[in-house]
């Protein structure tokens, strides 16, 4: 039974994504040198606030759930592993190191452990065909022989398990660019969007169980509007999903008086 | 899957030192005008023709068991030790794997850490050759599969081999024979996902020699040949699994 009350997390990003400077600064002139008119002029203003609104729509959520008491001491360290049982998908290996990386870095940084040297100390009770799938496993693979020495060889407490993935979610729009004697351009509308789903259920090897989970669901859609210029307006909610997944994981595990009855 | 074996052309590398075009610049001639579009395309149409080679090497990890009280030979047969599988996917791309030293670097330290005591055999023993050991090991890689994404919404590179363990008595009664499979997938970008499949094929390996160290005592003909010649495993020891 968990301890704790769901604590959500909810982030709206509202229009604060800027367009990226230097497409930007280089479209205006350059549809006003191209076109002239007042009127197309006034079309390339109404497509960019267009393509900016759209861009506001970016969503993050991040919820988090706390079922015991967490806090790390020095020396002890955390591995996180992607789930690579599912048939249809993994948490993508960049994705692991950005939140790994996120882990280490900051005031609070964490200790982070090689996956790879992990894996491979711990041979082959980490293999995605034998690793524990829940916590209650856990006792029985620390009672076989060596896995409770290995593991505190390892310096590792906490093992993070990554599951989810990015996925192109929805998308329309046309787009078609033309190139000719006189010149070149492009002209349409063309957008997606773009899911980044994960979930990251924290193991407390020390106390032999499942301290939390944590999730992270950002929805970002990408925009291109092109007059002439085509001014790309990408949401990169993988990167969003590192980064607020990292941040919730840090907190959970370093600040110990988290659980509220 | 088609299997075919495909013998690939060698490497489309010419002697030029005694062309009489090539002077003592040491600026081949024929590689000037029509010359240099003739040798692009020929480079070209022998880049499309010949079979991208995946050979899969890697470093496999001692597997963390406790060894059975059990004194082993192992023999890896020539083609195990040569294993090479080519596949041509039809009107997309040729493909060759190499694995043979790849399954040795596996059951080397796998059998290492599986038996008290292992050694390894340069040729096929003769029944009551080696009496000196409890079991005789022969592996053999028997089938390998792959697949590469080729629609829009396939991400993965996936590798399937199937490995079949030999287990014979000294005196060459067989004990056990189990087919031990692997599976591996790893995410692909780029129409030859190269390091993807080598990565999908160490998986699958590493998925493989996971089942071996952890089942191999529990699999029924085994277990009963442990029992019957008091080589039972202790408890929580591998074979539970």
């Amino acid at each position: 039974m968990p301890l704790m009350r769901p604590r959500m997390a909810t982030a709206r990003l509202t229009p604060s994504r800027r367009p990226h400077p230097v497409t930007a600064a280089g479209a205006k002139p350059a549809a006003a040198s191209t076109m002239g008119g007042t009127l197309r002029a006034l079309s390339l203003l109404a497509v960019l606030a267009a393509a900016i609104l759209a861009t506001g729509c970016s969503t993050a959520q991040i919820e988090q759930l706390k079922h015991s008491r967490t806090g790390i001491a020095s020396g002890e360290r955390v591995v996180i592993l992607a789930r690579q049982h599912h048939s249809t998908h993994e948490a993508e290996l960049d994705f692991v190191e950005c939140v790994g990386n996120a882990l280490s870095r900051g005031a609070n940084g964490l200790e982070i452990a090689s996956h790879s040297d992990f894996v491979n100390g711990l041979y082959p009770w980490f293999e995605p065909a034998i690793a524990p799938l829940n916590p209650e496993e856990l006792p029985a693979l620390l009672a076989r022989p060596g896995v409770a020495e290995r593991l505190a060889e390892t310096g590792v407490r906490y093992v993070v398990w990554m599951d989810g993935m990015t996925e192109r979610v929805d998308g329309g729009g046309s787009l078609s660019c033309a190139a000719g004697p006189g010149g070149a351009g492009c002209f349409g509308l063309a957008w997606w969007e773009t899911d980044a789903r994960y979930e990251a259920a924290v193991w407390d090897l020390k106390h032999v169980d499942q301290a939390g989970l944590i999730s992270a669901d950002v929805t970002g859609r990408s925009v291109i509007p092109a007059v002439i210029v085509p001014l790309p307006f990408i949401s990169r909610p993988q990167a969003n999903a590192c980064r607020g997944l990292a941040q919730q994981l840090q907190e959970f595990l370093v600040v110990e008086d988290q659980l509220t009855r | 899957m088609v299997r075919r074996r495909v013998d690939a052309s060698p490497g489309g590398v010419v002697n030029l030192s005694s062309h009489p075009d090539v002077r003592n610049t040491g600026v081949p001639r024929v590689l000037s005008g029509r010359g240099l579009w003739l040798a692009a395309a020929v480079a070209l149409l022998a880049g499309c023709a010949s079979a991208a080679r995946v050979e899969v090497a890697s470093q496999f990890p001692t597997p963390l068991v406790e060894p059975l009280p059990v004194r082993a030979a192992v023999y890896y047969e020539d083609a195990l030790r040569q294993f090479a599988h080519s596949e041509t996917i039809p009107q997309h791309s040729q493909w060759e794997f190499e694995l043979g030293q790849a399954s040795l670097s596996l059951f080397r330290p796998l059998f290492g850490a599986l038996f008290q005591q292992v050694e390894t055999l340069e040729r096929a023993p003769q029944p009551g050759e080696i009496p000196h050991v409890d079991l005789i090991i022969a592996p053999r890689l028997e089938r390998f599969e792959f697949d590469i994404p080729r629609h829009r919404d396939s991400r993965f590179a996936e590798v399937w081999m199937q490995y079949r363990l030999f287990v014979y008595a000294p005196d060459g009664t067989p004990i056990a024979e189990w087919p031990v499979t692997g599976y591996g997938k790893s995410a692909a970008s780029g129409t030859l996902p190269r390091a993807a499949l080598h990565d999908a094929a160490v998986r699958a390996m590493r998925e493989a020699g996971a089942t071996i160290s952890v089942r191999f005592a529990s699999q029924p003909d085994v277990r009963n040949w442990l029992q019957e010649n008091r080589h039972a495993p202790h408890a929580a020891q591998n074979g539970d699994g």
